[in-house]
């Protein structure tokens, strides 16, 4: 695979980058693919806003370590091969990812984008300080769309041009920078658009080879108790739990502690009636919270005034 | 070392800014109890995990550094707005 694209020419959070083997940079302490089984905390998102992806990343290795370990094989020195299974993606419609059985392989080298407006050069997404699984299946991931036939070109195209572009053109006047590219961003920049509730069951799917499902959160109507034991029963399953926050409601609306609007966390646990969820950061996590102030951030606001909320998990 | 460290940093919404060996920064903004813009910061560094709040001109420690919070922007519905700029005190 090619390097995935990441340019500064859509949302301005992408810093400017140069390609390094940032896994050896220090050749004396290489940093290995794996230390020990992976983890969810081994998954830290870093300045591309794929924070869906991070937290699924970190969802999986914690339920299904072995599902990560599976997907890495090392061909070479500093290449790689990351299988991901093939799957038909789950829509509104049909809101379930099905693994086909089939495989795809993405051969890729150790090199990854890193920061070049800070001396120190970090990697610019996921971070890579302990194990570098999470950076490389990211790149893959990244890379996927070197694989699209033409007519998911057409739908990302139009994707676009409907739904992202207003908002990063948006976000770069505000920063008194010109639109960005007619043509859509690929690689890291197409995840630095953040994902849905579905390509997060398309992503649980293609790492677990299992059915991936988008389920409605459930509401005052269904009680609070049906929250929680709905979650409680998924993880007792060993099933990750995906959930996204809303939006801002207001121009500065101050929101609790380690809640960030737009922003995918997981859940880890459900104790004593609170929802323990995890931000992909890696840290500053929201404080335990119960059903009522779960309902009140991790579901939008529709126009008229319903609420309404998905969360992604294992069929 | 603080020659390591970048001039400045741009936080953005639910973007969180990493440097090297797990120091990272990240935050919002918002009105404060007196309508004033204000950042929340969430920080690690070799010196633990924590939150501060502040306005524009204040300082602070980070990753064996001074900063000042030299400007907080309003966080709009929508997109990614930048949250504030920080820059390293020489």
């Amino acid at each position: 695979m090619k390097p995935p694209e990441i340019v500064g020419d859509y949302y301005t959070n992408i810093p400017p980058t140069a390609q390094d083997r940032y896994l050896v940079r220090d050749q004396a302490n290489p940093v290995p693919v794996f230390d020990g089984s992976p983890t969810r905390d081994q998954a830290a998102q870093g300045t591309v806003g794929d924070c869906g992806i991070v937290a699924t990343l970190g969802a999986v290795a914690e339920h299904r370590p072995d599902a990560i370990k599976d997907a890495i094989k090392q061909v070479g020195d500093g290449e790689y091969e990351i299988a991901l299974h093939d799957i038909t993606e789950a829509t509104p419609a049909a809101p379930v990812a099905r693994p086909t059985g089939d495989i795809t392989t993405y051969r890729l080298n150790d090199e990854l984008p890193v920061r070049t407006d800070t001396p120190t050069q970090p990697p610019a997404g996921i971070q890579a300080e302990s194990c570098g699984w999470p950076a490389l299946i990211e790149k893959a991931i990244a890379a996927e769309d070197q694989t699209w036939d033409a007519a998911t070109k057409a739908g990302w195209e139009q994707a676009w041009t409907t739904w992202h572009k207003p908002a990063v053109d948006q976000d770069r006047a505000n920063a008194g920078l010109g639109a960005s590219p007619d043509d859509p961003p690929m690689g890291y920049n197409r995840l630095d658009l953040g994902s849905t509730a579905y390509q997060r069951a398309d992503l649980l799917a293609k790492l677990t080879g299992e059915e991936a499902e988008v389920r409605r959160i459930p509401g005052e109507r269904q009680g609070e108790q049906a929250l929680l034991d709905g979650f409680r029963d998924q993880l007792s399953a060993g099933k990750p739990v995906l959930v996204g926050t809303r939006g801002l409601r207001v121009t500065n609306e101050r929101l609790p502690d380690g809640i960030y609007a737009g922003h995918a966390y997981e859940v880890t646990k459900v104790e004593n009636d609170k929802i323990h969820i995890r931000n992909p950061w890696g840290y500053d996590h929201p404080d335990p919270m119960d059903a009522k102030t779960f309902w009140e951030y991790y579901r939008r606001y529709n126009q008229d005034g319903t609420r309404g909320g998905y969360y992604t998990t294992l069929k | 070392m603080t020659s390591d460290l970048p001039g400045t940093i741009e936080l953005h919404q639910s973007i969180p800014h990493p440097l090297e060996g797990g120091t990272v920064i990240g935050g919002s903004s918002y009105l404060d109890d007196q309508g004033r813009l204000e950042v929340r910061l969430a920080i690690k560094d070799d010196a633990g995990e924590r939150r501060i709040r502040h306005h524009e001109g204040d300082t602070f420690e980070f990753a064996g550094a001074t900063w000042r919070v030299t400007k907080v922007f309003e966080a709009y519905p929508g997109g990614r707005p930048r949250v504030a700029t920080l820059s390293k005190i020489e």
